[in-house]
């Protein structure tokens, strides 16, 4: 971190986040123009920009040719593009907002959370991910054997059947037993205390969480 | 004192959880009780009379949620919205009670008077499900009555809170919590809603904006409104509208269910896990199914035999005894040519339709059709059917125009349209009279029932291609996976099995009465004039001149690579009208009845001493195979053209005749070949 000089602004965050993902696209680093264009501002204000980061030892940049980040200015940059990106998985994932507000709201927020908050926020989201790793510990039904039993955690592909499936009692975090599974014949399943048959197409779109001794 | 006016009742509920069976207890009707889903899709209607009130009582489709996925579910919504009903019975599976309540989640802001009937509580105590009705009842806001329709325990309970309700009738006052976001949105489409154009209530009908379906033209102004919060709250909630209601009202079913029943484990046999092990086996299953059809058949043509002679019997003392009554003449004629011959050639084959009415009834009831579809559908599938269509073919086998209807339980319009395209493959019970009558006169009996068997399974071939090659040229996409019900393995009660064989029967018989008579009087006119003058010779030279014989005679070079002459040409022609005409048609076309012998065995002497059928099998057999194949009866072609477009029954119709000759010159060349 910059432990020595004064941290950067929220517009100097801005200017050096842009420039780290415009470095991406080119190795040599971002034009002016280019910035100018990301960031919706006038080039004589990125000029001006540019020379204070400059000062900063945060940038490299010669006239006419193209902005680079020093070392520092990558750490700089790489500390917020990493709130930045935690953030945006917080609201959209976890609140649930659309990628479109997630992505605003990050920009915002990114600069004015203290990094304790930040941190915790870091961990918090490790272990959601865990979570969606276990939630993805599913087989889709038809790959279970007549006997198994587990827990539906999830219908891939699309909400068309959804309701439909909820309407004879097979929801998420129904517990289900396969009675029958074999041959091109639907999956025969026991849901509460109704039998459901469902065509194989349907059921591979079924993701069952079984308990470990099955394997 | 005044007469009270009539209450209407409304029975709503899931698929087989006793719906027809409550009906029948309340009204008395005997009706039908169906064991797999959709049975009930026609709407049925019943009275009675309960401590001086009047009630009506209709007992809609079964149906798993108030949604637009199928027929059934539309035709509850449609009744419970437009023309609501004065009081509901919504009856659940007391065994299954989550599933069940989830319906009654949707329908209890309706905000009609209500009474919830816990059918099925005999069983639910074998599953070891005890449900505390009182605070069930206090949950709901509705009364709660404990049922088991099936022995009419409980029915008098629930004409008492019937007519409690009625006396002083109330909705429930339980408002379902669908969160903050729908509740917002809920709150201003009540706002926007016109006043005071429909009995539903302002929040049901703001629900049912969200999910796109107004009650009524007035509320459907505001499907834009309602469109733009529903795509707000989808976007918030990541789901779609229905599933997220969905999500509220399995809650609300979860909540009553967690504080009013309790569950104790059961260790118990459980006869339909141990059924299904062996009837939906991937291979055992296929071939009991295989046995079942087998016995079916056997069963319908042994025991129908004797019966069979009976009425022959009878017809024959019927004919002599007009012949000695009325003069010769024209009227005698058609007394006994016209009537008597006509409509005797339909009843005499009454025993074989009764016994197959009989048999799928017991097949419908005791959950088994569930299962035939179920080990059918592997293969339906790759046929591009579903499993359910089986169901519509396999009543096919009675009557095609009850089965072209049956394909409403199928979801979608393509596989709708395609099974019932091929539906008339399926050798219905009418076709029948005209293969006994060929097999009975070209074939030894040890050959008789292998012939038969074919024939049928030709049918089952033929629309397996058929359905191979329609579904191909049909839209592919529309394609709707199997999701289906697999009700328990119930004995059939006897009523109940009795009631579907008569009402089916009737059903044929009246059509006999009316249509077969028709057709029969046509054809004696049209065979009898314009009149020939008598002349010395066989019973041919009545029909020598007339208009049958003429026309027979035109379609003739159409029919003669079939190794079919004019008398066969009426006979088919006859058979658009109902294919059992056929057989009365051949009568009157060979003059059969004038001689008052036993009727069929007479025309089967004189269709084996006819030249036409110089090679009998052969030539019968082809027969059969047209009869089979060509045009579906009249009957058929006007139920196609009421549940599908004009130009679909015109293609149907001539896409199955078409078939049929082709079909028919095939097996007549090859059959010459191997030298029949």
């Amino acid at each position: 971190m910059t432990a020595t000089t004064t941290p950067p602004s929220t517009t100097q965050e801005d200017y050096l986040e842009t420039i780290l993902r415009l470095s991406a696209e080119h190795p040599d680093g971002a034009q002016v123009s280019e910035v100018a264009a990301a960031l919706d501002v006038k080039p004589p204000s990125v000029v001006e920009m540019i020379t204070r980061l400059r000062a900063m030892e945060l940038v490299t940049h010669a006239p006419r040719e193209r902005v680079q980040l020093t070392a520092r200015g990558l750490q700089a940059a790489q500390d917020v593009h990493a709130r930045h990106t935690i953030l945006r998985r917080f609201f959209a994932d976890i609140l649930r907002v659309t990628p479109e507000i997630a992505e605003t709201d990050a920009c915002k927020v990114e600069h004015i959370l203290h990094p304790e908050t930040m941190a915790r926020l870091r961990d918090f989201l490790e272990h959601a991910a865990a979570d969606e790793l276990e939630r993805d510990h599913t087989v889709p039904l038809t790959l279970l054997h007549k006997g198994d039993c587990g827990v539906l955690k999830r219908i891939a592909g699309g909400h068309g059947k959804t309701a439909r499936l909820a309407a004879m009692g097979v929801r998420v975090g129904s517990e289900i037993l396969v009675l029958q599974n074999s041959g091109a014949a639907p999956v025969m399943l026991k849901v509460g205390h109704a039998r459901v048959a469902i065509g194989r197409g349907l059921a591979t779109a079924l993701h069952i969480a079984v308990p470990e001794a099955h394997g | 004192m005044a007469e009270a006016p009539i209450t209407r009742v409304a029975i709503v509920g899931n698929p087989n959880c006793g719906k027809t069976c409550l009906f029948n207890n309340l009204t008395g009707a005997h009706q039908h009780v169906g064991n797999w889903p959709g049975v009930t899709v026609e709407r049925k209607t019943g009275v009675f009379r309960h401590g001086g009130r009047a009630y009506e009582v209709v007992d809609l489709p079964g149906t798993y949620s108030m949604s637009s996925y199928s027929l059934e579910e539309d035709v509850v919504e449609r009744h419970l919205t437009r023309e609501p009903p004065d009081l509901i019975i919504n009856i659940v599976d007391s065994s299954n009670l989550e599933r069940h309540l989830f319906l009654t989640a949707q329908i209890i802001e309706l905000g009609l008077p209500m009474i919830l009937a816990l059918n099925m509580m005999d069983e639910a105590a074998q599953h070891g499900v005890r449900i505390d009705t009182r605070a069930l009842s206090e949950m709901l806001g509705v009364p709660v009555v404990a049922l088991v329709a099936r022995r009419n325990h409980g029915t008098r309970e629930l004409l008492g809170a019937l007519e409690h309700l009625a006396r002083a009738p109330h909705g429930s006052h339980v408002r379902i919590d669908y969160g903050t976001s729908v509740e917002n949105a809920l709150e201003q489409l009540i706002v926007a809603l016109p006043a005071a154009v429909t009995p539903v209530p302002a929040r049901m009908r703001a629900v049912l904006l969200l999910l796109g379906r107004p009650v009524c033209t007035a509320d459907a102004n505001l499907l834009p409104f309602a469109h733009a919060h529903r795509a707000g709250i989808e976007r918030a909630a990541r789901d779609t509208m229905d599933n997220y209601l969905a999500g509220r009202w399995y809650g609300f079913a979860n909540g009553c269910v967690r504080s009013c029943v309790t569950q104790t484990p059961q260790l118990r046999f459980d006869l339909t896990e141990k059924l299904d092990n062996y009837l939906t086996h991937p291979v055992l299953g296929l071939l009991i199914f295989g046995a079942c059809m087998w016995l079916v058949f056997e069963l319908v043509f042994t025991l129908s035999a004797p019966c069979i002679a009976v009425i022959e019997l009878a017809l024959a003392q019927l004919s002599a005894l007009a012949g000695h009554l009325l003069p010769a003449g024209l009227a005698r004629d058609l007394v006994v040519n016209g009537i008597i011959a006509g409509v005797g050639g339909v009843i005499m084959f009454l025993p074989n339709i009764v016994l197959l009415f009989l048999a799928i009834g017991f097949l419908e009831d005791s959950g088994y059709m569930a299962r035939a579809a179920f080990v059918m559908d592997g293969i339906m599938h790759r046929l591009g059917l579903h499993g359910k269509s089986f169901i519509p073919m396999l009543i096919g086998f009675g009557c095609t125009v009850p089965a072209i209807m049956a394909t409403r339980m199928l979801d979608s319009k393509r596989d709708r349209l395609l099974t019932a395209l091929i539906v008339p493959f399926m050798s219905c019970g009418a076709r029948l009279p005209v293969y006994a009558l060929f097999i009975g006169a070209f074939f030894a009996p040890r050959w008789q029932a292998t012939v038969l068997l074919s024939i049928y399974l030709l049918g089952i071939l033929i629309a397996i291609v058929a359905a191979n090659i329609l579904g191909r040229l049909l839209y592919r996409k529309d394609f709707t996976p199997l999701l289906m019900e697999l009700p328990p393995y119930r004995l059939p009660t006897g009523h109940s099995v009795l009631m579907l064989m008569w009402t089916r029967a009737w059903m044929y018989v009246r059509k006999a009465g009316t249509l077969l008579l028709c057709a029969a009087l046509v054809m004696w006119f049209l065979c009898t004039f314009p009149r020939a003058t008598p002349q010395a010779g066989g019973p041919n030279t009545a029909v020598a001149h007339s208009y049958a014989d003429r026309f027979g005679r035109a379609i003739e070079p159409v029919l003669r690579p079939l190794g079919f002459d004019w008398k066969i040409g009426v006979g088919l022609t006859t058979g658009i009208v109902a294919k059992e005409a056929v057989v009365s048609a051949l009568m009157i076309v060979y003059g059969v009845t004038e001689t008052g012998e036993r009727t069929t065995t007479a025309l089967q002497q004189r269709l084996r001493n006819d030249a036409a059928f110089a090679h009998g099998p052969l030539t019968a057999y082809t027969l059969m195979v047209f009869v089979l194949l060509y045009v579906p009866c009249i009957a058929t072609v006007v139920v196609f053209l009421r549940e599908f477009k004009l130009g679909w029954t015109v293609f149907m119709v001539g896409y199955t005749t078409g078939t049929a000759w082709l079909v028919a010159w095939l097996v007549r060349h090859v059959g010459l070949l191997l030298g029949f």
